[in-house]
């Protein structure tokens, strides 16, 4: 679906520029919100998320290309263009979709929201009484927390908080041009002001409310012009990892410096005077380009708090809350029944509890002698967390790689790392040089036989939070030679030996690119001898040339190939002559799309692998990531009816056109695929309820278990 | 004691941890291994980390500080892993040290610095305990491939300063040598830091052609019919020519495959292999002079084909301490067989040695109790037995001595320095005086090493003199233990008077250590003679 004819690519070379390409993904997540056919809640959540996305692209993607171009680089990307080049499109494409965020906002979701009882008061609709609450408001808790500053250049004010809004003011003084002050509105810590109302719930807007009560601080005085706006900084800082001989030191010098590192983006109402913009812009050296007048809220990301508000949930879609497996029995200790044949679980239709469990369990369990952990993002008050220390400090060998180059987590792994430490784990601070994306957790158990290792391998962090809301495979395995593997994997992350061959799995960034262009070649082999080829996969995104020309080449041979690919996708599907026999289909629905699935079809063999590697040259040439393969037949036939069922989603499934815009697929809204999986999941467990034994299951004493 | 003798006596059980280190000269590597099902090694963990220790010593003659530094690292993150499993006995902990520490002037130096900072404990090994190692890692391809124990084959390993060649014969050990032609000599031999490939092939065919005359020379003039090429090199070529080998343990190579892969390697910078082969810098630019030596061996023999295995002498290691009779009983008849071999180069009387030999390993198990000796040892007394004459052929006047030389001397396969010393001791002792603290070789041992030494030369003396007559006579016997004596019960076969003073004679040593005197006794009522 072009959005007015402005959606598209950029130029027409072999491969869609990436930042254009994830700006059309931040559109299919707008494309919810205006979907009339989500709760009004829902659409309100994905209009913030397109938001958020939008703040973290732009201080990431964006601030990347304005280092680039400001350090005058000329090259061109995979695409064929130049820093300038994309910042110009990815302008003209942000400007847009900005455009579009606002229109719906103000035309559909505000007057919708106020039908279902969430109405936003104005100040000049403000009852005398609510404006009564509101000076007490400000009086007890705004005005003694907010002290407003002289604006000014930065070096001699403190730094305006990145993402954070402000309050311009300028106020009549002798001299020419009055004097500006700025009111920092954070310091408020709260985006919205219930008031009180009867059968409905009315909010006031935090920057609608401060201006009411100016004269509190400057008596006498007039207010020229008040109006709020909003800094983006350049967040593309990596610490230099050769010269911070303390990384923990070096990650807090990045997060200082990115306090005041350039502003790139400039967001300001859209009512606000020229004269106040232009001072601004001065202050903070923005140029037009970067400046973002707005007509309506700023921060719409902001909007989360209200679309998770209590109450109101016949707004919002109806839970779905995870299942527990059918091939998972919470009588039986996890370690058993890995014993007895892998397990596969799909979260989060089924529940991440049996992954936390393991964990928790093997820090119990009196045989364990180590637990290595890899933990790139994990939630606050992780229950893995503490399972970890806990075994630490009882005796068993705990090794957790905190990753604490994980962007916007550093500050919060910090925290962790200190934890952990202090309860006798040994913490490895990631690897040099390498972000560390592999998930993978290994319990060594002395057992009779000898040692064995229990395996986890996901493709979503250890986070129970986000396990929720995303989708992800997880594995348990106790398969000696992937269980020496994963070792293997550990001792060179942890600085033990040089990584070795492996037999089974492979590790980023040794070979994993090599490893999928061989795949991709036994297919192209055995097509060009006549024979079946098919590859399916699913991925976050795919921006790898060299995979991508090689996915031609397959194509050009005659493989199948089907591509599920939520977010970027630099891959050009179905041009012809390039791309003939490729599809590629992204699906965004109410859980983030996050499992990464391969397929290969192996004249029969079907080899089925899951990873934590996007197709990007990040996460093959600057990453730790892992290629695991699923070789029991009930986990692959699990893992192929998953991918199969989404590559079929005509709900929530938007088609790649050889454009590079997204198309719909003629709706039949039982084809859902996220539905589907969550009905299997519950049939699942419901079938397995019903054949259970309907002998009662009495507690045994403690010597009772080991009978 | 070293690791290996400590878990002697109770061998390890099922399941039981053990890790050995290997201190080479382009890297230290660890094994961590248990006994699996039917004493089978299973490896749980193979680590390795790059030194530069061959580039140091082979250049410089010693270790260079920073690289001594590298090696605690690698030897503490090595500790760290084992502390994973637990795994903290010294005993079950075995670390070795090869060529490139060996030939080190600050080896000793090294080797505190490494036990003070790690509580290590590392083991020089010479050359022929490496031979040894070899043979032993092998061995479970000689059991399992028939092709492999038929004919001359030529047991290969190339390392950085080093090639092992271990000969045999349908499966007997012939020789073993070791060369000073590895990977990382060849550079300083071939003159320069980065040599051109020509230069180190035309260096490698001169080693080689050198090596192979001394190999023709071991085999009696013979060529090998087959050669079986080790090392982390072979495995990468094997993997690299023949993908679908994949878990195979032998692959069969065609020498100019290697060697054609030898010269592409060596014609890359190591730079680029680090960077496409995702190897480590010192393996990268071994891998290129390995090959082609491998190849060039195989050439120079006539032999079109190389069998490659990735075993090493880490393998070797693992089956020693795993083994709870420490060497195997295939192993121990190699080492016999080798004594043989040596006895018949100097004409020795093999029936009378061997006839003693029985005689010497049935009181050995008969006083077991007493002597409490490991079953090591009664391979090394039958190795003195075999010997004990072989200084005949030099003069037989004080034959005993030259016996000791002798084997002092020689290349007996599977063998140490500490071991072969211990033979030549006990050979020493089988006639004249007796152990004395003030012979310079017996003094210099250690207490303990010098009371094995007595036990086993007093059952050797005894031995010998029950063939006095060198004649075999006495071949049915008994042996019974009785207050204060041991008791021969002989099966009659005549007068057993020159036997009978044999073994008043020389059973002083026997009683004076084990205080027994020894009794000889005719079955069927012939009269006995307490001596």
């Amino acid at each position: 679906m072009k959005q007015d004819g402005r959606g598209g690519s950029g130029g027409g070379g072999r491969l869609i520029n990436r930042e254009l390409s994830w700006l059309e993904f931040n559109q299919r997540v707008l494309e919810e919100a205006r979907d009339e056919g989500n709760p009004l809640l829902e659409r309100l959540k994905f209009l913030a998320i397109s938001a958020s996305n939008l703040d973290e692209f732009y201080m990431v993607r964006v601030g990347e290309l304005v280092r680039m171009d400001r350090h005058g680089y000329r090259q061109r990307g995979p695409s064929g263009m130049t820093p300038k080049q994309q910042l110009r499109a990815i302008n003209r494409r942000i400007r847009a979709i900005v455009a579009d965020q606002y229109t719906l906002y103000r035309a559909e979701l505000v007057p919708a929201l106020a039908a279902a009882g969430i109405r936003r008061v104005k100040p000049a609709e403000l009852s005398v009484a609510q404006h009564e609450y509101l000076r007490q408001v400000f009086e007890n808790e705004l005005h003694p927390v907010i002290s407003p500053m002289p604006a000014g250049n930065e070096h001699r004010i403190s730094p305006l908080l990145n993402l954070r809004m402000y309050l311009a003011v300028r106020l009549d003084s002798d001299g020419a041009g009055g004097e500006t002050l700025l009111i920092p509105l954070v310091a408020a810590n709260r985006r919205f002001i219930l008031l009180p109302a009867i059968g409905e719930v009315q909010y006031i807007r935090i920057e609608d409310v401060v201006p009411l009560f100016l004269e509190q601080w400057f008596p006498g005085r007039t207010v020229m012009d008040a109006a709020p706006f909003r800094i983006t900084r350049n967040a593309d800082i990596a610490v230099r990892e050769d010269l911070a001989a303390d990384l923990l030191a070096g990650m807090e010098d990045v997060l200082e410096a990115r306090k005041v590192s350039p502003c790139i983006r400039l967001e300001v109402a859209g009512d606000m005077s020229h004269p106040l913009q232009e001072f601004l812009k001065g202050m903070l050296a923005v140029g037009d380009d970067h400046v973002f007048p707005v007509d309506g809220p700023l921060g719409l990301c902001d909007f989360m708090t209200l679309a998770v508000m209590a109450g109101f949930d016949a707004l919002r879609d109806e839970p779905w809350p995870p299942r527990p497996s059918p091939d998972v029995d919470l009588q039986v200790p996890l370690i058993d029944q890995i014993a007895a044949r892998d397990i596969l679980l799909v979260h989060p239709y089924e529940s991440f509890d049996p992954v936390v469990r393991f964990v928790e369990e093997a820090a119990e369990d009196p045989d364990v002698l180590a637990i290595k952990q890899v933990l790139y993002r994990t939630s606050s008050e992780s229950a893995i967390v503490e399972a970890l220390a806990q075994a630490a400090e009882r005796g068993k060998t705990v090794t957790a790689l905190v990753e604490l180059k994980a962007r916007f987590d550093e500050a919060r792994n910090m925290g962790r790392a200190r934890r952990l430490e202090q309860a006798g784990v040994q913490v490895i601070y990631g690897v040099k040089r390498l972000k560390t994306h592999a998930k993978l957790c290994v319990v060594v158990r002395r057992e009779p036989q000898g040692i064995v290792r229990y395996l986890h391998f996901g493709t979503g962090n250890y986070n129970e939070a986000t396990a929720r809301l995303y989708t992800d495979i997880s594995l348990f395995t106790c398969d000696p030679v992937l269980g020496r593997d994963a070792s293997a994997v550990f001792n060179a992350i942890t600085g033990c030996s040089e990584p070795r061959p492996m037999p089974r799995l492979v590790m980023a960034p040794f070979g994993l690119r090599e490893a999928i262009i061989e795949q991709i070649d036994g297919e192209i082999i055995r097509s060009r001898q006549g024979q079946r080829a098919m590859i399916m996969a699913k991925l976050n995104a795919l921006a790898d040339p060299e995979i991508i020309e090689k996915l031609y080449q397959a194509s050009e041979a005659g493989v199948r190939i089907q591509l599920n690919v939520r977010g970027i996708c630099c891959l050009r599907a179905g041009v012809p002559g390039l791309s003939d026999h490729i599809s590629v289909v992204s699906i965004v629905d109410r859980f983030l799309e996050h499992a990464r699935v391969l397929y290969f079809y192996q004249g029969g063999a079907e080899k089925v692998f899951i990873t934590s590697a996007d197709w990007m040259p990040r996460n093959l040439d600057r990453r730790v990531e892992l290629l695991v393969p699923v070789d029991d037949p009930a986990c692959r036939r699990k893992l192929v009816r998953m991918l199969r069922t989404q590559l079929n989603d005509q709900c929530k499934g938007r088609i790649l056109q050889p454009d590079g815009t997204y198309a719909r697929p003629p709706e039949r809204r039982e084809r859902r695929s996220q539905w589907i999986l969550y009905r299997e999941a519950c049939e699942a467990v419901d079938r397995r309820l019903q054949t259970r034994p309907t002998m009662l299951e009495p507690h045994l004493p403690q010597d009772g278990a080991s009978m | 004691m070293t690791a290996v003798e400590h878990n002697m006596h109770e061998g390890f059980r099922k399941g039981s941890l053990m890790a050995v280190i290997d201190i080479g000269s382009t890297a230290i590597r660890m094994a961590v291994a248990e006994r699996g099902e039917e004493g089978v090694v299973r490896t749980l963990d193979t680590l390795q980390q790059s030194v530069s220790l061959g580039k140091d010593v082979f250049s410089r003659g010693c270790i260079e500080n920073a690289t001594i530094e590298k090696c605690v690292d690698a030897l503490r993150s090595f500790r760290r892993v084992l502390d994973g499993f637990h795994l903290v006995d010294p005993g079950s902990i075995h670390a070795v040290a090869t060529c490139a520490v060996r030939e080190a002037a600050n080896r000793d130096a090294f080797l505190d610095r490494l036990y003070i900072a790690t509580r290590i404990t590392v083991d020089m090994l010479d050359a022929t305990e490496v031979n040894r190692l070899t043979y032993l890692a092998v061995q479970p391809l000689l059991v399992k491939h028939d092709a492999l124990r038929r004919g001359r084959l030529l047991v290969i390993e190339v390392g950085g300063g080093s090639t092992e060649v271990i000969g045999l014969e349908d499966g007997q050990v012939q020789f073993s040598q070791t060369f000073d032609l590895g990977a990382l000599r060849l550079r300083e031999a071939a003159e320069g830091e980065r040599p051109s490939a020509r230069r180190v092939m035309r260096t490698v065919e001169n080693q080689v052609r050198m090596a192979v005359s001394h190999i023709h020379q071991y085999f009696h003039g013979e060529e090998p019919v087959r050669v079986l090429a080790l090392g982390g090199e072979m495995r990468l070529a094997a993997h690299e020519l023949r993908p679908d080998a994949e878990g195979m343990d032998i692959v069969v190579l065609p020498y100019e495959e290697i060697a054609g892969m030898g010269r592409r390697m060596l014609q890359q910078s190591a730079e680029d292999l680090v960077r496409t082969r995702h190897l480590s810098f010192p393996d990268a630019e071994a891998l290129g002079p390995a090959l082609f030596t491998c190849a060039q061996f195989a050439h120079e023999l006539g032999i079109e084909e190389v069998s490659a295995c990735g075993v090493s002498m880490r393998d070797g290691l693992l089956a020693e301490m795993l083994s709870s009779t420490y060497w195997t009983g295939d192993f121990s008849r190699q080492i016999i067989h080798s004594a043989i071999e040596l006895g018949e180069k100097y004409s020795f009387d093999r029936a009378h040695a061997l006839q003693v030999t029985r005689i010497a390993c049935r009181l050995f198990d008969a006083m077991q109790d007493e002597h409490g000796c490991t079953p090591r040892h009664r391979v090394l007394l039958e190795v003195a037995s075999v010997l004990h004459d072989i200084g005949a052929h030099i003069s037989n006047r004080s034959h005993h001595k030259h016996s000791m030389y002798l084997i002092r001397n020689s290349d007996l396969f599977g063998l140490s320095e500490r071991d072969v010393e211990l033979c030549a001791l006990v050979a020493r002792y089988h006639r004249k005086a007796l152990p004395s603290i003030r012979h310079l070789e017996f003094g210099q041992l250690t207490r303990g090493r010098r009371m094995t030494t007595a036990k086993l030369a007093a059952i050797l003396r005894l031995a010998d003199a029950l063939d006095r007559g060198h004649n075999q006579r006495i071949e049915q016997y008994e042996i019974g233990l009785a207050k204060g004596r041991i008791v021969f019960t002989v099966n009659a076969v005549g007068d057993l008077t020159l036997e009978e003073l044999a073994v008043a004679e020389k059973g002083d040593l026997f009683e004076q250590i084990y205080g027994r005197t020894p009794v000889l006794k005719a079955r069927d009522g012939q009269a006995g003679h307490a001596l």
